[in-house]
């Protein structure tokens, strides 16, 4: 099912997800709407990945 | 060691994680592994001070994105197969003492954007056939931490209860032309004795057939399979009832009442599942402030729930809270 809604009555297209590699190869997300002030990443393993909502890809 | 274990009897797998033995249990406060790192403190998962929702792969998973090949040998009457999957965990809020009864319905909102973004990523890989968000409260249910959160189990097959739902949809359909839910939805509206609440887009239920006292189904209206098919309008409503339902249960008994919430959604698997419609199902295993319902011989050997209340009663009883909100 591939999302087709437009973008205003898209309910989820505000949300960032910044990715994160923790140490031992784990994945962590930060979830935001939008990003909150002063929530910047401190040094870690990885630069993060910033993306929104995956564009559906359940073909299903 | 983590594997998938094969039973013929039941047509099963059963997943063998003897790492979750190891896992954090009822740790204090400020040893919390879900909390903000603070300075000072030894550091958690969580880097930041500040963030809205967090999401990662469980420490101790069921389930592994690259699973080891099992440490036991199968046959073929008991197979067994790695434990391929993912494991993760929703961490709702920073704060450690809050609860969804008590969050805003934005932040209920943005909990319901992170199950369907993560009902998408995960189930978009290739060795996922059901995408499973859950969450266990209290000590009743097996909590081991309690800051508040979720889990999400994507499995690399379809769990019983998913699969057994889907046959019977299907069978529905093709025996009626129309979808089990929206049926069993339409005729809860036209009863009403077991109807707790309802919105333009959303009921929730006491159901008919109730395995627990204060059992609770949350439908849409709206034949969806997915979170992420919801538009703006069936969010907020969502989150509305969501909130509504959770007040009422931590006021039926004056306690912050223990339950598992189960989201039901369409498998991942590539299957024919078009007839599933979404769902949540909410169980508290009270049947009273001091009581709670055991799973014993009736219900584990055989599978046979007995229900000690009737949903007509226990339904007019949510709905008595609901008013006070």
């Amino acid at each position: 099912m591939r999302r087709s809604r437009t973008p205003e009555d898209d309910p989820f297209r505000d949300l960032v997800a910044e990715r994160v590699e923790l140490e031992d190869g784990r994945h962590l997300l930060y979830f935001s709407w939008p990003p909150l002030p002063g929530s910047e990443h401190e040094e870690g393993t990885t630069t993060p990945e910033v993306t929104t909502l995956p564009t559906g890809e359940l073909d299903v | 060691m983590s594997e998938l274990r094969w039973n013929p009897q039941l047509g099963e797998w059963v997943i063998t994680a003897t790492d979750r033995q190891a896992r954090t249990f009822l740790p204090p406060p400020d040893f919390c592994p879900l909390c903000p790192t603070r300075p000072g403190a030894a550091p958690g998962d969580i880097e930041r001070a500040v963030f809205e929702i967090v999401v990662f792969e469980n420490r101790f998973p069921a389930l592994r994105r690259d699973p080891p090949e099992p440490a036991v040998q199968g046959s073929a009457l008991t197979p067994a197969r790695p434990a391929a999957g993912v494991c993760e965990v929703v961490v709702y809020t920073p704060e450690h003492d809050a609860t969804l009864a008590s969050a805003s319905l934005g932040r209920i909102e943005h909990l319901i954007a992170v199950w369907a973004h993560r009902t998408l990523e995960l189930g978009a890989r290739p060795e996922v056939a059901y995408v499973y968000p859950f969450e266990n409260r209290g000590e009743a249910v097996g909590v081991t931490l309690h800051h508040p959160h979720g889990q999400i189990y994507a499995y690399p097959y379809l769990p019983p209860v998913a699969e057994l739902e889907l046959a019977n949809g299907r069978e529905h359909q093709a025996r009626t032309g129309s979808c089990l839910w929206c049926d069993l939805g339409q005729q809860e509206r036209d009863d009403g004795r077991r109807v707790v609440l309802t919105t333009e887009r959303w009921q929730a239920v006491v159901p008919f057939f109730a395995r627990w006292p204060y059992e609770v189904h949350l439908t849409p209206q709206r034949h969806l399979g997915w979170l992420h098919e919801l538009d703006r309008a069936e969010v907020a409503e969502l989150a509305y009832a969501f909130r509504s339902l959770l007040r009422a249960y931590d006021a039926l008994f004056g306690m912050p009442l223990p339950y598992v919430m189960a989201l039901h959604q369409r498998p991942t698997d590539g299957g024919p599942n078009e007839t599933y419609h979404l769902h949540f199902e909410f169980y508290p295993p009270n049947r009273s402030a001091t009581k709670l319902k055991y799973l014993a011989g009736s219900e584990v050997g055989a599978g046979a729930f007995i229900n000690d209340t009737l949903p007509e009663e226990t339904a007019e009883h949510l709905r008595s809270f609901l008013a006070d909100q």
